[in-house]
């Protein structure tokens, strides 16, 4: 996948934990958006922790603050979970035209798989970006050299998901993926996508 | 008033509001979340920010 690709690759020259700051910067450089910025405002977030908005109407007043692209996170989520939330919307500047949520339809559909995907249609293009820029972000925030370390001290014992977590600021709950056989091999398909 | 989507579709979508060109979500910690409750998240989420009520991240501070 052009850009994200070369987004990878400059952060496995990162140590952890790897800055927000720094992803969004390089992501910027390589989509050639203007800015996106990050805003806390309530959100219960049972329901909801954050979302990606991209503004087309640059006369509105969100715009004249935040400029066309913003990330908006529940307050009161800990660092870890802000981290996260973060990078994973900022993964959707590599969003493919086809992927984005830029019609009533799209939008219709991407709450209806969030709800429940029916199987003989498959997943929708937005959900299915959504899906992937969860491994997108894990992919940033952890280099592969540092992973592979992890994996080893994780099957000797030597470490466990919560070690892990606290090493790389992101969640508890989403270090077995990065632990996970699959990890690689899905990355290295996104790698690919064109 | 229609339901919490067709509000958030509304206000997402019109060319005279926001006109959004991507919207993404983040899901919460329920899984029952139906589109109604992520539709009304959003919609409350724009009317705070509308309103003002919001904390800028400043993201150069965040993580050093």
């Amino acid at each position: 996948m052009p850009g994200y690709k070369e987004l990878y690759e400059y952060c496995q020259t990162l140590e952890p934990k790897i800055s927000r700051n720094d992803i969004l910067n390089k992501a910027i450089e390589l989509t050639g958006v203007g800015t996106i910025k990050c805003t806390k405002t309530a959100l219960d977030i049972t329901k909801m922790r954050g979302f990606f908005l991209s503004v087309g109407n640059t006369q509105h007043s969100l715009v004249r603050v935040f400029g066309t692209n913003l990330i908006v996170l529940a307050r009161g989520m800990n660092e870890c979970w802000d981290r996260f939330i973060t990078v994973k919307e900022v993964m959707h500047l590599f969003d493919r035209h086809n992927e984005t949520t830029g019609t009533a339809e799209a939008f219709d559909r991407l709450l209806s798989d969030f709800e429940l995907l029916k199987p003989a249609q498959g997943p929708s293009p937005q959900y299915s970006s959504e899906l992937r820029s969860i491994w997108m972000a894990l992919g940033c925030l952890c280099p592969e050299k540092l992973r592979l370390e992890f994996v080893d001290q994780f099957n000797k014992g030597h470490i466990d998901h919560y070690g892990i977590a606290l090493k790389l600021k992101i969640p508890q709950q989403h270090v077995k993926y990065l632990l996970n056989d699959s990890f690689k091999p899905i990355i290295d398909t996104i790698l690919v996508m064109p | 008033m229609g339901t919490q989507v067709e509000l958030a579709t509304s206000r997402l979508f019109d060319k005279d509001a926001l006109a959004a060109t991507n919207i993404k979500l983040y899901p919460g910690t329920n899984r029952d979340t139906g589109a109604e409750q992520f539709a009304e998240q959003l919609n409350k989420a724009i009317s705070q920010i509308e309103a003002g009520d919001f904390d800028v991240v400043d993201l150069e501070e965040c993580d050093k």
